[in-house]
């Protein structure tokens, strides 16, 4: 049975905005990332990647490179653990830890460009790179598909000649494709043929990346006794410990995974790169070995998300409502199996209650990197297609887009496209306060001579996740409460822990230290990503103070003689018999060492959902016709958030997506070329949004509390970037009259445009 | 008695039916008895004696955290969908 909690508002904690725990380290340079680890005897790592997006590897020649002065190992797959081909359960997901070894390390051919075929450890950073760039690789060159279409052909080259696809539960040999999934439910031909009105569209996205900042890196060190050591940047130190003991086939408790600080992840950090490779280096080097990725290999050989194509058909009647709904998606998964498909299935229609759907979706091999997440991955694609085609048959209609999405709202108990029933959600609220927002009931305006303006709404869904997460806590003599917890510190999470624990005991949110420890240090957490962070390990933060309040009970009955069912805490103060006796929480702590001594709690949860998150964003936007620049104007991204624990970081959270689906929408891409080469591998021509580019963000929290959480928190990072791509091509077309079907939404792409028009 | 959601992938074992209605105190037992009743289907949804990489089973509202040892209610709604969550490499 899973437990549920009434909302409650008199909150000391939850709901303020305390200065983050590790805020002075970060602003002045003080905290500690990957790149700057330093360990006595600590030598370079460097690989040597194919030119190639598809070819036979017909021979290596490590031999100039390990004459050189200064190298002291060098790998290639004949180095690497050999792993079963099947699917192995992670607990917290699935991995195919062949395919994820070569794609580390190229075993007979490579499948996308940049895919190591070789590695090398030496003395300096310098040495290592000079002696990868002396291994020689002889390949015969094949052809290469990078798209979806292309890569579905007859006559389409096979990128992994061992894959067994799965059409609706049929095996299929020499495919590109892995997997086709259909849900559908209710009589969806006839209820569309019985529509008023059929609207259709196609739509088409390139690949495009997390772009954080921070570079993947890796530190190993591989011990005499065959522990591991690794130092890296992660969004989950135990999901990263699994994938390192998996393709180096030893024990999980051979390895310990020390997360550092993180300079950005949006679900890319959560697939390991370097990590194994630096082991195998130091096995081989006796050394400990650092790696550092350049930005190039992080476009290239980095998970992005998927590009592909979304074709949709929507049946209305002339009561507005939505009768039916078709929708046909294909997406890229990199060069190795397992893409977004499923989640992009279940978010397509969430923010309709349709009666009558069916959704088919497929998961296509091209040479390109394997896919990761990225911020509710396969959602903002598949809400591109959805809203933009709302908003179309609204304008073709003449219906107000904002009272259709009332009227068509999902609720508790609607079914989304996986057939899976709501539970408590508060897309109704948002719609209402989106309606209410100063925003929306502001004019456009009037903009400059040759400038057109232009308004867009769209709509967002995520379902978030829950999972694994444990805490501890220690109390100290001054009053204060060591946490101790494994969730990688994205958004300002250590902050939003420590509120948890402080909510509990009454004392100040600064009193409770947090820190983020390795992995032989704390129970098994899962990734930060899935907007589960606050949610789960939140959770074990309350469970493990609210089990250090049972603790203390048997401290205080000891000092007062009673039995620790009599005693009564509120606020922070331990009372008894109405309050004949009181000691506060900081009093206890310094006579601990006479009451049993140290003072211990731990806590940990398996979750099932962190409660599903809708939002809307609001965008108006000016577009020069003579050039086709675009730019934002203002913008509003409102979102029920459940409570927001700190209301900063969760503005932030919105924010933040906000700005990455602007970029999504309007200048993002994998530019490739006929090669299968990415043309614009670099931050100079991967433009990404600036603050320069931007207002600023104006933000709606929406707190309809989530009855799974003991606060109600909900999850809230993944929703904000599902609505802005739609959101800008429905305010593009209400500027310049013309509809844009594709990614990126650049200047190019809008005046070609208008010149067809 | 649950009800089952079939995923289409499975509906040729069961008789083209898109929902059905197993018994079953627990998901285990449920996938058991609906393997009696329309044989073929258990193979896609287990391996080696827990569900397979790759299938979430939600009992509800929510994705099970208990695989076969969920409990499930006479009025309990079944769906077994793609697995999606954080640690796919």
């Amino acid at each position: 049975m899973v437990a549920t909690f009434e909302p409650k508002k008199d909150y000391k904690v939850v709901g303020t905005r305390p200065i983050r725990h590790d805020g002075y380290d970060k602003v002045t340079g003080k905290a500690i990332y990957g790149a700057d680890i330093k360990l006595p005897g600590l030598i370079w790592g460097s690989v040597a990647r194919s030119p190639h997006a598809h070819a036979k590897i017909i021979s290596i020649d490590t031999t100039e490179a390990k004459k050189m002065d200064g190298v002291l190992a060098v790998i290639t797959h004949e180095d690497m653990p050999k792993a079963e081909n099947k699917m192995v359960d992670l607990g917290e997901g699935s991995v195919n830890f062949k395919w994820a070894s070569e794609k580390l390390m190229a075993n007979n051919k490579v499948i996308y460009k940049g895919q190591p075929v070789a590695a090398i450890a030496a003395i300096d950073r310098h040495v290592a790179e000079e002696a990868a760039r002396k291994i020689f690789v002889e390949y015969e060159v094949l052809d290469s598909v990078t798209n979806v279409v292309d890569a579905m052909k007859e006559n389409a080259p096979i990128i992994l000649e061992d894959l067994i696809g799965d059409d609706l539960g049929e095996k299929i040999h020499n495919t590109n494709m892995s997997e086709h999934i259909r849900h559908d439910f209710g009589d969806v031909e006839k209820s569309m043929e019985d529509s008023d009105h059929i609207f259709e569209g196609e739509f088409n996205m390139e690949m495009v990346h997390q772009g954080y900042i921070e570079p993947h890196n890796a530190t190993a060190a591989w011990n005499e006794d065959d522990q591991i050591k690794i130092w890296t940047s992660t969004q989950g130190a135990f999901p990263a410990r699994t994938q390192i003991a998996g393709i180096l086939q030893v024990n999980v408790s051979q390895v310990k995974v020390t997360p550092l600080e993180i300079g950005g992840g949006f679900g890319g950090k959560i697939p390991v790169y370097f990590e194994p490779i630096a082991a195998i280096l130091s096995k081989k080097s006796g050394r400990p070995v650092k790696m550092v990725m350049e930005r190039t290999a992080i476009f290239e050989t980095t998970g992005p998300t998927p590009g592909g194509k979304i074709k949709i058909k929507l049946g209305v009647n002339n009561d507005m409502k939505i009768n039916s709904a078709i929708s046909e998606i294909w997406f890229e998964a990199g060069a190795n199996p397992g893409g977004m498909i499923g989640p992009a299935a279940m978010c397509i229609y969430a923010p309709y209650n349709i009666p009558n759907m069916r959704i088919d979706a497929w998961d296509i091999l091209v040479n390109k990197p394997k896919i990761a997440a990225y911020r509710a991955p396969g959602s903002p694609q598949v809400a591109f297609a959805m809203e933009s085609l709302v908003d179309e048959l609204c304008q073709e209609l003449s219906w107000d887009s904002l009272e259709f999405r009332i009227k068509n709202a999902s609720k508790s108990g609607t079914r989304r496209g996986d057939g899976v029933r709501f539970s408590k959600i508060g897309l109704e609220e948002v719609l209402s306060a989106a309606k209410a927002s100063d925003h929306w009931n502001s004019p456009l305006g009037t903009p400059s001579p040759g400038i057109k303006r232009g308004r867009g709404i769209a709509s967002g869904y995520w379902f978030n996740i829950g999972l694994k997460s444990a805490a501890n806590l220690a109390v100290n003599s001054d009053g204060s409460v060591i946490l101790t917890e494994g969730s990688t510190d994205i958004g300002g999470s250590r902050a939003s822990m420590a509120m948890h624990v402080a909510e509990v005991l009454g004392i100040d949110a600064h009193d409770v230290k947090p820190n983020i420890v390795d992995t032989d240090s704390i129970g098994f957490t899962d990734v930060t990503g899935g907007s589960r962070t606050t949610y789960a390990t939140g959770y074990a933060c309350w469970e493990a103070a609210n089990n250090l309040v049972i603790e203390l009970k048997k401290r205080v009955s000891i000092l007062w003689d009673v039995t620790p069912e009599e005693i009564s805490f509120i606020d922070g103060v331990f009372s008894y018999n109405n309050e004949e006796k009181i000691i506060s929480f900081k009093d206890l702590s310094s006579k601990l060492g006479d009451l049993g001594g140290p003072a211990t709690s731990t806590g940990s949860v398996d979750l099932s959902s962190a409660g599903d998150g809708f939002g809307m964003h609001i965008v108006d936007l000016d577009i020069d016709v003579e050039t086709g620049k675009t730019d934002v104007v203002r913008y509003t991204a409102i979102q029920d958030v459940g409570t927001a624990i700190h209301p900063s970081y969760v503005e932030g959270q919105l924010q933040g997506g906000a700005v990455q689906g602007i970029g999504w929408a309007l200048n993002e891409e994998y530019y490739m070329l006929d090669n299968g080469s990415m043309a614009n591998s670099s931050f100079l021509d991967y433009r990404m949004p600036t603050s320069l580019d931007l207002p600023k963000i104006d933000t709606i929290l929406v707190e309809v509390p989530n009855p799974l959480h003991p606060y109600g928190v909900r999850g809230v990072g993944e929703v904000p970037i599902c609505p802005p791509i739609p959101a800008i091509a429905n305010a593009i077309k209400n500027a310049i009259g013309v509809r844009l079907y594709d990614t990126p939404m650049n200047a190019g792409r809008i005046i070609k445009n208008i010149s067809i028009k | 008695m649950a009800i089952v959601f079939v995923p289409y992938a499975l509906r040729k074992y069961c008789e083209d039916k898109n929902i059905v209605e197993i018994s079953g105190k627990t998901l285990g037992e449920l996938i058991d008895n609906l393997e009696s009743r329309y044989p073929g289907t258990k193979a896609h949804l287990l391996e080696e004696g827990s569900l397979k990489p790759g299938v979430a089973a939600v009992v509800n509202h929510t994705t099970t955290r208990k695989g076969l040892l969920e409990k499930i209610d006479d009025d309990s709604e079944i769906h077994f969908i793609n697995a999606v969550s954080g640690g796919s490499v």
